[in-house]
């Protein structure tokens, strides 16, 4: 039962929201429109469990004093100051936004920032000319990125045109390619849940 | 009572899902179906290999999606190889740090690390604080991932499920931790990004390829021969397309598309 009830919801729901697409029924619609609704409530529910998780690994680290557990401290009392906050003041209050924004979105902003670094990094492994391959997209990189700047017209007249083509053309081509061939593995593993064959979303595996 | 605009795609999906029914039916009546080698999924041997030699761990990380919305059949696919790579570090004796970022994928991975350790017969080597909760702030949790990859020397990351701008930041602070890498995602934005970053890549639909390829069951085998016959098939439609479009009839076009 444990297994099986969770199956045959699974199952029910899934048969249920495709056929939603394909039939005028309000004996349908509604409970799908509704299952819909549910799906975000459900997300924000899960959120508490991941929360509950973190909380009793750092509570392990502390209690056993790992290397590090200082930094297990500080997260509990952050998180469960931000949660008071939050839960008494409402996410709204000045200081609740001042956390949010010059803790939570500066630290963001930063790492994304950071990404334009790493950018640079592993674009340097991957365009080196190490076989045919890599010369392709050494080439056509190098191309693409000239296209975007003014020397690279300054430089030969139809470098935009042949940067455009690449990417219109062959990357596009490439990246419909691989699209279509997700969304075919996509209904797979749909009609896998649909059929009973996949559970791992249970878990403990097949 | 059938929306009739929509009616070709549906016939569409029952073809597809047809041929892959049939094609799993003839894998269990013991067609030999042969599967390529994808050396990302062999890779993974080597690494949870290395991790027993070396005494250290293994990260996995499913990315930023979750069960229900964002990035929901990547994420299952994700979930089926951890399974089998948790099973992996289990039966060599490595460590295996899963870090996540929704509650959800948080609640199904440790039951499936559970299983997997389970079914390994090392139910006692299974602890919870393999499964690390971290943010469901992208960037937040992208910072959670190099801190934990650089602190506990993790010898390889495998990040394979539903990843957006977080991913180049998690790969390139893996490489710089000197870890293996192993990625795959579906989302097109991100594949050039891990391409350039990591040592091995599932493109696309190899994702959906782990079940097949570890498992060797006969459904999973089947399942991946008749994503093969529609991928045929799709193909069998564009070339049709591409010539009645260049003959300037574009009734395929208007035919196939979703109203």
């Amino acid at each position: 039962m444990r297994r099986s009830l969770p199956v045959l919801i699974a199952i029910v729901v899934g048969i249920g929201m495709v056929f939603d697409l394909f039939l005028k029924l309000p004996l349908l619609n509604n409970p799908m429109a509704e299952v819909r609704n549910w799906m975000p409530i459900m997300t924000s529910f899960a959120v508490i469990v991941g929360c509950v998780g973190l909380l009793n690994v750092h509570y392990k680290n502390i209690q056993r004093k790992r290397p590090g557990w200082y930094n297990s401290v500080i997260l509990w009392a952050v998180m469960l100051s931000v949660i008071a906050l939050g839960c008494t003041k409402g996410t709204r209050d000045a200081t609740y936004s001042f956390i949010f924004n010059n803790v939570l979105v500066a630290s963001s902003t930063t790492l994304s920032a950071v990404g334009a670094l790493f950018l640079a990094s592993s674009g340097f492994r991957a365009f080196r000319a190490t076989n045919t391959n890599a010369t392709i997209l050494l080439i056509s990189g190098a191309l693409v990125m000239l296209a975007q700047v003014p020397i690279g017209e300054a430089i030969y007249g139809q470098i935009p045109n042949i940067g455009n083509w690449i990417m219109n053309v062959p990357n596009n081509a490439g990246q419909r390619g691989i699209m279509i061939a997700s969304g075919v593995g996509f209904i797979t593993v749909c009609l896998r849940i649909m059929l009973g064959y996949t559970r791992s979303y249970l878990g403990g595996g097949e | 009572m059938f929306i009739v605009p929509r009616l070709v795609t549906l016939y569409i999906m029952l073809v597809v899902c047809g041929v892959i029914v049939l094609q799993i039916e003839r894998a269990k009546r013991g067609a030999g179906i042969k599967i390529r080698r994808i050396p990302a999924l062999e890779a993974m041997t080597e690494v949870v290999g290395r991790a027993t030699e070396m005494g250290r761990p293994v990260h996995f990380t499913a990315g930023v999606g979750n069960l229900t919305t964002r990035g929901a059949q990547a994420m299952m696919a994700s979930l089926e190889i951890l399974s089998y790579l948790s099973e992996m570090a289990a039966r060599y004796n490595s460590k295996i740090i899963t870090t996540v970022a929704q509650g959800d994928v948080y609640a199904v991975s440790e039951e499936i690390i559970k299983g997997a350790f389970i079914r390994a017969g090392h139910p006692d080597a299974y602890s919870p604080d393999m499964i690390r909760y971290l943010s469901d702030s992208q960037f937040a949790y992208a910072g959670g991932i190099a801190g934990i990859i650089t602190r506990e020397q993790c010898v390889a990351n495998v990040m394979i499920g539903h990843f957006a701008a977080e991913a180049l930041y998690i790969a390139e602070s893996a490489h710089l931790a000197g870890a293996v890498q192993i990625a795959g995602t579906t989302n097109m934005y991100q594949l050039p990004y891990l391409i350039a970053a990591c040592d091995y890549v599932l493109i696309g639909e190899e994702l959906f390829a782990a079940g097949a390829y570890f498992g060797k069951n006969l459904v999973d085998l089947g399942a991946l021969s008749g994503q093969d016959f529609a991928r045929l098939f799709a193909v069998a439609l564009i070339i049709i397309g591409v010539a009645l479009g260049t003959v300037g009839n574009k009734w395929l076009t208007d035919f196939l598309a979703f109203k």
